[in-house]
C-alpha cells in the first residue's frame, strides 16, 4: 500500500491523501478506503468527497467532533487491508452517436478519418478517477495520445446533456446542459444524471466506462424510448 | 396550506436551507444559505428546527403578500424591511396577518438577509434538500430564483413564542475583524511565504463575486511551479489561488473539488462576517489554530442554545408559571400570547393596531 497521510483541513474536513499522482492503483485505494469510511462512519458524517488521489470526509461541527473522527478515521485505516476489499469496478457501455460537431476540426487534427476516431475512442476502458467539475461529470483516464486535442479557444455558452467530448488528455461527458469548452465528438441518449432518482449518477468514481458506436436512428429509437439500452450488460 | 406570493422580485431571491449534503461523491455542490448562522437564527426565532427552508435575499428585498396568519423572523443583512409600509424590526419573531405586505429595500449594510416563517417553506426537496442551485437548476422553486407571481406554501404549525434577541448577541458574527484560516496541510511549509504575502495586504472583494466564490483583488501570489495541481476536495471558505495569483473563496455554490493550490480553509466562524461584504470592502487575513476555531464556533453555538432555551423558558413562566421547559406544550397561552396586528380604517385615515393579550393572572 502506497503512503497516506491523514490531516484536518478545517472543522468539518478530514483528508486522507497519497502522493498527488494519477495512478490507477492509487485511486483503486481511493475508493476502497471511501466506501470502507462510508459504510464504517456513515451515521456521522455528512459527506465523503474522493478524489484522484485523496479523499475528504465532511461532518457537521456541531455535531462530530473532527479530532475524534480523526483518531477513529485513523486507526480504521490502518486496519483496512486494501488490496483485498477493493472491489472489481462495476462496468458501464455508453452507447455514442459519433456526429458530434468538433468532428471534422478533430479529423484534421488528429490527421485521421471519422472511423479512424470512433475506433480508437471505442477501443480503451476508461477507468472513471472521480466525479467532479459538473453534477455526475466522470474524470476519465486513458484516452488514446492520437486523440488528444486542446479546448476550443471560446468555450460554447451551451453543451447539450450527454455531449461527449475531448479536453486536452481527457474525454468526458457533459451529464448536464451546461458551457463548456470541449471539443465535441458525439452524444449519448443516455440520461447520465437525474436529480429525480434516488441514485442521481448512472456513473460512479471506480466505474470502468467503455464507449460502443451506435448510428443516429438508434440514438432517436433509444432517446424516444423505442428501444432500450443496458449500460451494465456484458 | 399557507403561502406567500412574489409581488415584486429585485436582486436574486432563493430557497436555501442548510445544504444538499450526501452527493459530492457525485460532483454535487452543497448549496444552501450563504450566511448559515443567519439563517439557523431565524428559523429559531420561529420555532422551526436549523434545517428549514427559507428565502434568501441577496443585496435585495422585494415584495411579497402572505395568503394566511403566519410568523416569520429577519435576520443577516438590513434590507429596511417593512410590513404594510411600517418598518419592522429583524431577530424578533414578527406575527403576520393574511394580506399583510412584506417590502425590502437595498442592502444597508451586509449582502445576504433571511426570512424564515413558522413550518418552513414547503417546495419539493430534490436530493434530500431545498436549496436551489441555479447553475444545475435544480432545488427551491424550478431551480431559479424567485419571480413576480411565484406562490411558495409553508406548513402550517401552531403560533410559536415572541422572541426577541438582543442586538448585542445577533451582532457577534458581524463584529470587525481579520477573518482567520487555517493553514492547507498541503505544502504547508511551502506556502508559508505565500501566506505571508497573503496576510500582510488587503484584498478586496471583486465584482465579479456570487454564491460559487468570492473573487479577491490584492497583491498577487505567484507560485513557484504553477498554481496547478491535481484536483482536491473543497469546502465553503477553502482559499485557492489561480494562476493569475488573484485569491478566490468557495463558498455555498461551490464545485465539488478545485484543481488550483489551496491557501488555507476560513474558520466556519468567520464565514457569515466574510460573506456579508460586498463587493469592494477590502479584508484582512490570519492564519489561525484550529482550536481556536472550534473554540469560536463552540462558544457562539453555546451561546445561542442558552439564550433560545430562556427566550422559550421565560415566555412559559410569564403565561403559565411553569418552570420547566418539558412543559412548554401545557402552556395553552403561548399560542394566544402572540401580539396580533391590524389595520383600522377611521375617517378615511388608516392606522396600523397591535394587540397583544395580557396575562389572566
Amino acid at each position: 500500500m502506497n503512503a497516506i497521510e491523514i490531516m484536518i483541513e478545517s472543522e468539518s474536513m478530514l483528508l486522507i491523501r497519497w502522493d498527488a499522482v494519477i495512478d490507477i492503483d492509487v485511486n483503486r485505494q481511493v475508493h476502497a478506503v471511501a466506501q470502507g469510511i462510508q459504510a464504517a462512519f456513515g451515521d456521522s458524517i455528512l459527506d465523503i468527497i474522493p478524489t484522484y488521489h485523496s479523499v475528504a470526509v465532511i461532518v457537521d461541527p456541531f455535531a462530530v467532533s473532527i479530532q475524534s473522527l480523526y483518531t477513529a478515521v485513523a486507526a480504521f485505516v490502518k486496519t483496512v487491508a486494501m488490496e483485498t476489499t477493493s472491489p472489481t469496478p462495476r462496468r458501464l457501455n455508453i452507447p455514442v452517436c459519433y456526429d458530434g460537431a468538433d468532428m471534422d476540426v478533430l479529423c484534421q487534427y488528429a490527421q485521421m478519418t471519422p472511423d479512424e476516431v470512433i475506433r480508437r475512442h471505442t477501443a480503451p476502458d476508461y477507468p472513471v478517477y472521480m466525479i467532479g467539475f459538473l453534477p455526475g461529470f466522470p474524470y476519465l483516464g486513458g484516452l488514446d495520445k492520437k486523440l488528444h486535442m486542446p479546448r476550443k479557444e471560446k468555450p460554447r455558452k451551451v453543451i447539450a446533456a450527454g455531449s461527449v467530448g475531448i479536453a486536452g488528455g481527457q474525454t468526458g461527458i457533459y451529464p448536464l446542459q451546461s458551457p463548456g469548452g470541449w471539443q465535441l465528438i458525439g452524444r449519448t441518449p443516455i440520461l447520465l444524471f437525474d436529480v429525480q432518482a434516488s441514485s442521481p449518477s448512472r456513473i460512479q468514481a471506480g466505474d470502468v466506462v467503455r464507449f460502443v458506436a451506435i448510428a443516429k436512428n438508434s440514438y432517436d429509437a433509444i432517446e424516444k424510448g423505442l428501444k432500450t439500452w443496458d449500460l451494465y450488460a456484458l | 396550506m399557507g403561502s406567500i406570493r412574489v409581488v415584486k422580485s429585485s436582486g436574486v431571491i432563493t430557497v436555501q436551507d442548510l445544504g444538499r449534503f450526501g452527493y459530492q461523491s457525485l460532483g454535487v455542490p452543497v448549496s444552501g444559505a450563504m450566511d448559515s448562522i443567519a439563517l439557523k437564527i431565524a428559523n429559531r426565532l420561529v420555532g422551526n428546527s436549523d434545517d428549514k427552508a427559507c428565502l434568501e435575499f441577496m443585496l435585495s428585498g422585494g415584495s411579497f403578500r402572505f395568503n394566511a396568519d403566519v410568523a416569520i423572523a429577519l435576520t443577516g443583512a438590513d434590507m429596511a424591511f417593512k410590513i404594510n409600509g411600517q418598518i419592522v424590526p429583524m431577530y424578533e419573531t414578527l406575527f403576520i396577518n393574511q394580506d399583510d405586505e412584506l417590502t425590502g429595500d437595498y442592502a444597508k449594510t451586509g449582502v445576504y438577509a433571511y426570512m424564515a416563517v413558522s413550518g418552513g417553506f414547503d417546495v419539493p426537496k430534490v436530493l434530500k434538500s431545498r436549496s436551489t442551485f441555479i447553475r444545475g437548476r435544480f432545488g427551491g422553486v424550478e431551480g431559479r430564483a424567485l419571480k413576480v407571481g411565484d406562490q411558495l406554501p409553508f406548513v402550517d404549525v401552531e403560533m410559536p413564542a415572541h422572541i426577541k434577541m438582543p442586538r448585542s448577541l445577533a451582532n457577534v458574527p458581524y463584529e470587525n475583524r481579520v477573518v482567520r484560516f487555517i493553514p492547507s496541510s498541503v505544502d504547508r511549509e511551502m506556502n508559508a511565504r505565500y501566506r505571508q504575502i497573503f496576510q500582510k495586504n488587503d484584498y478586496c472583494i471583486d465584482a465579479m463575486s456570487d454564491r460559487m466564490g468570492y473573487r479577491l483583488a490584492g497583491e498577487a501570489i505567484q507560485m513557484t511551479g504553477g498554481n496547478d495541481m491535481l484536483s482536491a476536495p473543497v469546502g465553503a471558505g477553502t482559499i485557492q489561488v489561480p494562476g493569475d495569483g488573484q485569491p478566490i473563496v468557495l463558498l455555498a455554490d461551490r464545485q465539488t473539488t478545485g484543481g488550483y493550490r489551496q491557501l488555507g480553509q476560513i474558520w466556519a466562524f468567520d464565514l457569515p462576517y466574510f460573506v456579508q461584504q460586498s463587493a469592494g470592502s477590502c479584508v484582512r487575513f490570519h492564519s489561525g489554530e484550529l482550536s481556536e476555531a472550534l473554540a469560536a464556533l463552540e462558544a457562539y453555538d453555546e451561546a445561542l442554545a442558552d439564550f433560545f432555551s430562556k427566550a422559550v423558558c421565560n415566555h412559559v413562566k410569564q403565561c403559565n408559571h411553569v418552570n420547566q421547559c418539558e412543559h412548554v406544550k401545557q402552556c395553552n397561552h403561548v399560542k394566544n400570547a402572540a401580539p396580533k396586528r391590524y389595520r383600522i380604517t377611521l375617517s378615511n385615515k388608516t392606522y396600523n393596531v397591535v394587540v397583544r393579550q395580557l396575562n389572566e393572572d
